[in-house]
């Protein structure tokens, strides 16, 4: 069963194309992979899924409930979750409470209860955190919890974004790049991480440029290429595919 | 635990005791009328003030017509207390409803926007609304005012005396203070710490931060109409020169003064900005002949730029930054 549907996306800035006619499915469960070179439209289309764009043309399902016209937050709490190729931690903030606020749109105390400290909100609170420390201990911060997230190391950066996606208990999480700038032991334990979430029961859909990571992860793989789908399967099968192997290595197509 | 356990362990709780007590005694050993009558304003002050850092320090957004929301408080207390007899504290809960009403319709259109179109929104309300109490001539008595507003009462018990009314200003003081505190440190407050930080990444986490900003706008001008329901049943008159643009401008110097996101800073600022008041009226006339409130507003500007640019924090996070206090750190 597909969790995600992209059906003939389309997404134009101006007179730029930025995803041409792009259709595929990403089957629950698995973890899918979304590659290409750069400028070749994969944030744009994560943009669009997660609803931070407007698609020109075409549609998003999410287990089959048409997207189109939800504006980001709804879409979180539908259950697509993301993080971003640089991380955009809460500077200001903890890293707990980056956390913290990954569970806003599972919880649900307002300004009037806030504000006259009612039972509920303490209670709330005291979930909310616990639940923080559960998401925060699963990529090994644990121990940082009170660190300011400005002051973390880049990679660790990274984890506290999926700590906080997490913490919005997606059906998808959305992963741009997560690789990207890790160290080769940071990144067995990502693929280590990425394995676990996908046993919690999520689907995952990546981003990614590194290949060794890709091949070792997805079981799907997707390629854009200046905005246009032109392949995808297993790694198998994508990495026989003339266009894909053009399209990485500048050729003309014949 | 000791004292300064406490304070450690509780900093507000300890801080918001430590201004009761300072609130409480100040009428036993101050005796001068004019220094009472001067706290009520602080208080008054302090209460705007806190409304205005919540919404520019926590909500990022800026009321340029501020003014206009503590007239509206004001002026529902006078009309319906003077014109048609009402119940003051009745008329107070009227008067945050149309205020609130107000700042609603204001902010579900704006908010949608993102900027600072609040601040000309704003700016736009409280010259239109300045206007429109010297114009609604009938209702409001026009630009000399209405008088015969009626004291603030709880049964038998009238609050005629400054000292009586200066406590009655300073315990709203303290209950604003606490239900501010509890919204900053919540997940309403976290929400809001969270859009400052980045909107993108509050957006990916399913923060809908026109709605909190929205929240946040209407708290904040509920604060303002109770401040002015309490300036008019201490004044017992009211004319439209107070809710004028310098006084929008005074209000938003005290929230830069305190600190624009710190609870507590609101009222270092209020107390800072109206002692330099009293100090320019008895001064600046020295200085400048026929000096008037044209003048003092060029001097409100010019603390404000000289904060923006030396200490962005405001004047009160700024020293406390730099004295580096190591017991005194408050959770706001």
């Amino acid at each position: 069963m597909a969790i995600l549907q992209v059906e003939n996306l389309t997404k134009t800035f101006g007179g730029v194309v930025a995803l041409d006619d792009v259709s595929f499915e990403v089957a629950d469960h698995r973890i899918t992979a979304l590659i290409g070179p750069n400028g070749a439209g994969k944030t744009t289309l994560f943009n669009v899924v997660a609803g931070t764009y407007r698609p020109t043309r075409g549609a998003v399902r999410l287990a089959g409930q048409n997207l189109n016209g939800l504006q980001a937050p709804d879409r979180v709490r539908l259950g697509i979750g993301r993080t971003f190729q640089n991380a955009l931690l809460f500077d200001n903030m903890t890293v707990i409470e980056n956390v913290m606020v990954g569970r806003h749109p599972r919880s649900r105390c307002g300004i009037l209860s806030s504000a006259f400290q009612l039972p509920s909100k303490r209670r709330e609170e005291e979930s909310i955190f616990l639940e923080a420390m559960r998401y925060l201990n699963l990529v090994g911060l644990a121990m940082d919890s009170n660190e300011l997230a400005a002051g973390l190391p880049f990679g660790q950066r990274r984890l506290v974004a999926v700590a906080r996606a997490l913490a919005t208990e997606p059906r998808l999480l959305l992963l741009d790049e997560p690789a990207a700038g890790l160290n080769t032991m940071e990144k067995m334990d990502l693929v280590v991480l990425i394995r676990r979430i996908q046993e919690m029961g999520i689907t995952v859909l990546l981003v990614e440029h590194d290949m060794a990571l890709v091949m070792q992860l997805a079981e799907w793989i997707i390629v854009l290429d200046h905005g246009r789908k032109i392949a995808e399967g297993t790694a198998e099968q994508v990495g026989k595919d003339r266009k894909v192997v053009a399209a990485y290595l500048g050729q003309e197509e014949p | 635990m000791n004292m300064q356990q406490f304070w450690r362990r509780r900093p507000n709780a300890s801080a918001l005791m430590l201004l009761a007590i300072v609130v409480g005694s100040l009428p036993l050993w101050v005796k001068s009328s004019y220094l009472i009558s001067t706290g009520i304003f602080v208080g008054i002050s302090a209460i705007l003030t806190l409304g205005l850092c919540l919404l520019m320090g926590y909500a990022g957004q800026i009321s340029l017509g501020h003014a206009a929301f503590y007239g509206i408080g004001a002026y529902t207390s006078a009309i319906l207390t003077v014109r048609s007899g009402l119940n003051p504290w009745l008329a107070i809960l009227i008067g945050i409803i149309v205020t609130a009403s107000a700042a609603y319709l204001i902010g579900l259109f704006i908010f949608r926007l993102s900027g600072h179109y609040l601040a000309v929104a704003t700016l736009g309300l409280g010259i239109i609304v300045y206007l429109a109490f010297g114009e609604f001539r009938e209702l409001t008595g026009g630009p000399t005012g209405l008088p015969g507003v009626p004291r603030l009462a709880v049964g038998g018990f009238v609050f005629d005396g400054d000292v009586e009314y200066f406590y009655l200003v300073w315990s709203v003081v303290i209950v604003f203070l606490v239900l501010s505190l509890n919204v900053v440190n919540s997940r309403v407050g976290r929400a809001l710490r969270a859009i400052h930080g980045s909107e993108a990444a509050a957006d990916s986490v399913g923060i809908d931060s026109s709605r909190h900003k929205l929240q946040m706008l209407v708290m904040s001008v509920v604060f303002a109409s109770v401040a002015g329901s309490l300036y008019v049943h201490y004044m017992r008159f009211v004319s439209p020169q107070p809710f004028d643009f310098t006084a929008s401008v005074r209000l938003v110097v005290m929230a830069a003064v305190g600190g624009l996101a710190s609870v507590w800073g609101a009222l270092f600022g209020a107390a800072a900005v109206i002692l330099l008041t009293v100090v320019l009226r008895e001064f600046l006339p020295l200085v400048v002949r026929d000096a008037s409130g044209e003048h003092t507003v060029i001097v409100y500007g010019i603390i404000l730029v000289v904060i923006m640019v030396l200490m962005p924090e405001g004047l009160t996070v700024g020293l406390l930054k730099s004295i580096r206090w190591p017991s005194f750190k408050l959770k706001t």
